[in-house]
């Protein structure tokens, strides 16, 4: 187990450093080693954030691509439907002939998709708070890193979806002056949600700045 | 009557220890003038519509002469209910018309104060002040007084900054006692508000230049003047620019209002739709007209042509009217911005908020030297109209007042990586390639007409090639100790310069093709201005080290590799 020096010397214990945010609210969650300091994110020289979102963030991302895939297919079942009926003389007579194979390749290829998102979104989904900094990663295909100070923050909302209810959810949304230095971490356990919120709250509470 | 009108109200109020409280005032009853005529366009066409209806008979004039009549009874109703009232710490606009409303404006939350003089207020004397409040977003401006006469809308905005300034130099006092540094050169938050209580050498760094400026009041202002000079606002107003009336003409330069005649000529055509039923003309005599035009293409390339010459002059003239004497000054902690020949408008920039300015170059602007700047300025609605500090001038001159008036620019811009080059090429000539790529098994398989989209799509690809290359010279970053500057665009060149201290948090993104070439896109999120100025593809540890840079405890601890003691 690697911990971080406490930079900012803020206060905490030194060993449990990750923000005072303990991971051990966690320990429902089976997180795999908070921290991997030493691993890079590809070129960019920044470590990855210490805690992943909880393991039902994956659940969460099929669900939400399940829908969005049987929507999709639906769709393309009904349009290769239209299209093999109407049998337009400037389509080529190959195509109203294999129409009737687009939903099933769609439907496999939304599949393969909406799986390997998921896992591919929780592993790049993570968060930290340390030295009242609040790093969070974000993203697939493409990422995003966010740094924003906690003496910067104007509003920390908690927020909740249906799905996300069911799962024990929830999504914290850190909103500063600007929407460049606004984060939104999705995917966290609920309980780890309401007590960085409340952390963060606090915090800005205490050191806040006027700075605009 | 009214309780005191403000016509005969003496500049009172302005009391440096106890909040002045106002009475309860009413617009200047000039408004029973102008409201009518404003409304005059909206009551024009029911009007006309009775006129005709009735036949012109006298019994619809009489119809008519009514309506007037209730719009200027209504008018009189209005104004004889609304009252506004500057009570302790807030503004109060009350309008008892059937229910009662008033709409309360804390004075702390006031960030600047325009007054505007549209053509009929200034025939009449009177002026339309807008309180702003920096509610941001969509929201209208939340106060608006139409029709105070000018010496009370010069007081009123006296005493509404006033108190925005009270509170700054109270929180500066605040600050100062807290960090036990009783020196007024103290840094930033509280600059120009320091100088409100502390007179004549708390005047800090920026206001200094202020005291040492030309002195020259404005005629009308005296009363107000002599109310701040007791709170011991000791700072003349001082003129950065008057921009000179012959470099009107660079305004088409920037592209704007080139396009006026097109959107004269589609407004007129639309009109003719709207109007042509009610006016007795069939549409089917405007469809006629159009397909007659359309008969005879030598006229219709002649109206073209006339439409294309005429796009510099009605670009100048309209420029014109917008820019006419368009006037930077500093006064009292407030750069204002004067401007417009019909309706003369007037910015106040609160200078406390003003965080950095971007410089504007179109590429037709940059062949010929010119630029325009706009501040960046926090919590300021609209701020692409009210922001903006220089029209189109020399650039050597828009350098030289934005550095009196907000800082110097940025120089020795660090360039990006080569690979950023490729990805400024391959972004401004592949779409275009796909285009043409598409359109031409169009163009084989039905011929004729589709060969146009291909060639024009291929001439555009090849116009990339250039566009691109030059995106690239454009980008740039850099970072001088207290200020960041970020640079980008071709078409549209703009650098932004941003204090340090405005920067609220940061994003960095990398898409897929980004990572590929181990590029990143870094952005400042600034509470002001756009909200986020960008370094675009910068290379993955550049881009790391500037944020680094500017701020470097935010990032220290997320470093890789950075600090052995991490590891443990």
């Amino acid at each position: 187990m690697s911990h971080q020096s406490d930079v900012n010397g803020d206060g905490t214990d030194g060993r449990e450093t990750a923000g005072s945010v303990r991971p051990a609210v966690l320990s429902g969650a089976p997180s795999h080693d908070p921290g991997r300091p030493g691993t890079r994110s590809g070129g960019v020289p920044l470590r990855d954030p210490a805690h992943p979102v909880s393991r039902r963030a994956i659940t969460l991302w099929l669900l939400e691509g399940a829908i969005w895939s049987v929507v999709l297919t639906a769709g393309s079942y009904f349009m290769a439907g239209w299209i093999g009926g109407a049998r337009w003389s400037w389509l080529p007579g190959w195509v109203p002939d294999n129409i009737g194979l687009l939903p099933w390749v769609l439907g496999a290829f939304f599949a393969v998709l909406t799986v390997t998102e998921s896992l591919w979104r929780y592993a790049t989904h993570r968060w930290e708070l340390t030295g009242d900094v609040v790093y969070a990663r974000s993203g697939w295909i493409s990422r995003d890193w966010v740094f924003v100070p906690v003496s910067r923050i104007q509003t920390v909302d908690k927020a909740q979806g249906w799905m996300e209810r069911m799962l024990g959810l929830a999504t914290v949304e850190i909103r500063t002056a600007s929407h460049a230095g606004s984060s939104t971490i999705k995917g966290l356990d609920y309980r780890v949600a309401a007590g960085l919120a409340d952390e963060l709250a606090r915090r800005a509470e205490e050191l806040r700045d006027d700075a605009t | 009557m009214p309780p005191a009108s403000p016509d005969a109200g003496p500049p009172a109020g302005v009391v440096p220890a106890v909040p002045p409280a106002t009475p309860s005032l009413r617009l200047s009853p000039k408004v029973l003038l102008t409201d009518p005529i404003r409304m005059l366009p909206s009551l024009f066409l029911p009007l006309a519509g009775v006129l005709f209806l009735g036949g012109f008979s006298p019994g619809s004039f009489v119809w008519a002469a009514l309506g007037i009549a209730g719009s200027v009874v209504y008018s009189a109703v209005r104004w004889a209910t609304f009252t506004y009232q500057v009570i302790g710490d807030r503004l109060e606009l009350t309008r008892a018309l059937v229910s009662r409303s008033v709409r309360t404006i804390p004075l702390e939350r006031i960030r600047g104060v325009d007054v505007s003089h549209p053509p009929l207020h200034r025939l009449l004397g009177i002026a339309v002040l807008r309180i702003d409040t920096g509610a941001g977003g969509d929201d209208k401006q939340e106060g608006e007084l139409d029709g105070v006469t000018v010496a009370e809308a010069e007081r009123l905005k006296a005493v509404l900054l006033w108190h925005a300034r009270a509170r700054i130099a109270r929180r500066a006092q605040s600050t100062r006692e807290a960090v036990g540094k009783p020196t007024a050169t103290a840094p930033a938050p509280g600059t120009a508000g320091a100088a409100g209580e502390s007179a004549g050498p708390g005047t800090a760094d920026r206001g200094a230049e202020d005291v040492g400026g030309v002195s020259a009041p404005v005629a009308g202002g005296t009363g107000p003047a002599e109310g701040r000079h007791e709170v011991g606002e000791a700072t003349p107003e001082r003129v950065f620019l008057v921009v000179p009336r012959k470099w009107l003409v660079y305004g088409p330069l920037s592209g704007a209002y080139l396009l006026t005649p097109f959107a004269l000529v589609a407004g007129a055509v639309g009109a003719a739709f709207q109007w042509g039923g009610e006016l007795g003309l069939a549409r089917q005599a405007v469809w006629s007209a159009g397909e007659w035009l359309w008969a005879r293409p030598l006229l219709l390339a002649a109206a073209l042509a006339v439409l294309l010459l005429a796009m510099p002059v009605v670009g100048v003239v309209m420029y014109a009217v917008f820019n006419w004497d368009f006037t930077l000054r500093a006064r009292e902690g407030y750069l204002v911005a004067e401007r417009g020949l019909v309706t003369r408008r007037s910015v106040s920039l609160e200078r406390r908020r003003i965080r950095g300015f971007e410089l504007v170059e179109g590429l037709v602007e940059r062949r010929t030297g010119m630029a325009r700047a706009w501040a960046i300025v926090t919590g300021l609605g609209d701020s692409q109209t009210r922001g903006q500090l220089l029209p189109v001038v020399p650039r050597t001159t828009a350098l030289d007042v934005v550095g009196e008036a907000v800082g110097p620019i940025a120089t020795g811009l660090r360039s990006h990586p080569p690979t950023a080059r490729r990805r400024r090429l391959f972004r401004a000539v592949f779409p275009w390639l796909v285009v043409a790529a598409c359109a031409a098994p169009a163009a084989v398989a039905w011929s004729g007409p589709w060969w146009g989209p291909v060639v024009a799509a291929l001439l555009l690809a090849g116009l990339g090639i250039p566009l691109g290359l030059d995106r690239y010279r454009s980008l740039g970053h850099a970072y001088d100790g207290s200020r960041l500057s970020v640079r980008s665009g071709s078409l549209r060149r703009s650098q932004a310069v941003v204090e340090r201290r405005a920067v609220v948090g940061w994003t960095l993104s990398q898409t897929w093709f980004q990572r590929r070439a181990g590029l990143l896109t870094v952005t400042a999120g600034v509470g002001a201005g756009s909200g986020g100025y960008a370094a675009l593809d910068v290379g993955e540890a550049e881009g790391v080290a500037f944020v680094a840079e500017v701020t470097p405890d935010w990032l220290a601890a997320f470093l890789a590799g950075e600090d052995p003691a991490v590891h443990e």
